[in-house]
């Protein structure tokens, strides 16, 4: 199974999540937000591992901060390669690690994640998901 | 280059391209990210800040990434990730400007000035003239 085609599921797993909420007993808003994170994680390894080979080789034999690293190697790639979305590529960069760091808070912290935020997230998603289409396809 | 140097190299660009904005850091533990808000957030949204933001992501891939498990992001006052306890804040304020003769300037004659707060010791080596230690009262103003 490729990092892609999990990527899509949990996109479709975020969207399942985030239709539902919460039950009377159950909330999935941080699951949701589990979700979207590595969605966009995942595509964003699958286009360093299938399109920077080198760079991911190089990159895959650290074993701490890679998730920093892989974000910033590929959004750097990305950057250098569509030239004329640098912009929107930057919008990802500050957006990805945005939702990196609400990821970890509501895995780890004692932090509810709000329907405001959500809102918030399924916008970076989405925003993630058409950039790179646009740029490459994916 | 260290995280600290790579974030007043971040400070003073701002301040230097973007003279207006105003900049709150706080340094997020779960995540390991060094948060800098800038607002307003039409500056943060303008191409000219995105364009200054990709050099800044640049140079942290460059010289910092790759020494570090820590990150860095800017965000602004409509991002997903706010600051609660800002650990420093930085507002541009206008400076009252006179004469030779000590008669106040018109509105127009002002000079932008700075004024901000500081009150983490592992920054000392951030302070630069601009940055004063500033007092509760002007931190609950600017927070």
């Amino acid at each position: 199974m490729s990092l892609l085609s999990k990527s899509h599921d949990n996109y479709c797993t975020f969207l399942l999540l985030t239709e539902h909420g919460e039950t009377e007993n159950a909330n999935f808003h941080t699951a949701a937000v589990h979700c979207a994170y590595y969605s966009c994680y995942q595509k964003l390894i699958f286009i360093l591992k299938e399109h920077y080979t080198n760079r991911y080789a190089e990159l895959n034999t650290r074993t701490s901060g890679t998730h920093n690293l892989f974000i910033s190697e590929c959004v750097g790639c990305l950057a250098g390669t569509f030239k004329k979305r640098a912009r929107d590529i930057t919008k990802i960069n500050r957006q990805l690690k945005q939702l990196k760091a609400i990821r970890q808070k509501s895995d780890y912290e004692d932090e509810k994640v709000s329907i405001a935020d959500i809102e918030k997230v399924k916008q970076y998603l989405e925003a993630f998901r058409r950039i790179i289409k646009e740029t490459t396809n994916l | 280059m260290s995280i600290r140097v790579f974030l007043e190299t971040v400070y003073q660009g701002l301040i230097k391209s973007f003279p207006d904005v105003s900049i709150s850091y706080q340094y997020d533990e779960c995540s390991c990210t060094h948060f800098v808000k800038v607002t307003p957030q039409q500056v943060y949204e303008s191409d000219a800040f995105l364009d200054f933001e990709a050099g800044l992501n640049e140079l942290w891939l460059a010289e910092v990434a790759r020494t570090t498990e820590e990150d860095f992001c800017i965000v602004s006052t409509d991002s997903l990730i706010q600051l609660k306890q800002p650990q420093l804040v930085y507002i541009p304020e206008p400076i009252q400007a006179f004469s030779a003769s000590g008669e106040e300037l018109e509105q127009e004659g002002y000079e932008i000035g700075y004024s901000s707060i500081e009150h983490i010791p592992e920054f000392e080596g951030l302070t630069s003239p601009e940055f004063e230690t500033a007092t509760s009262e002007q931190y609950s103003l600017a927070a």
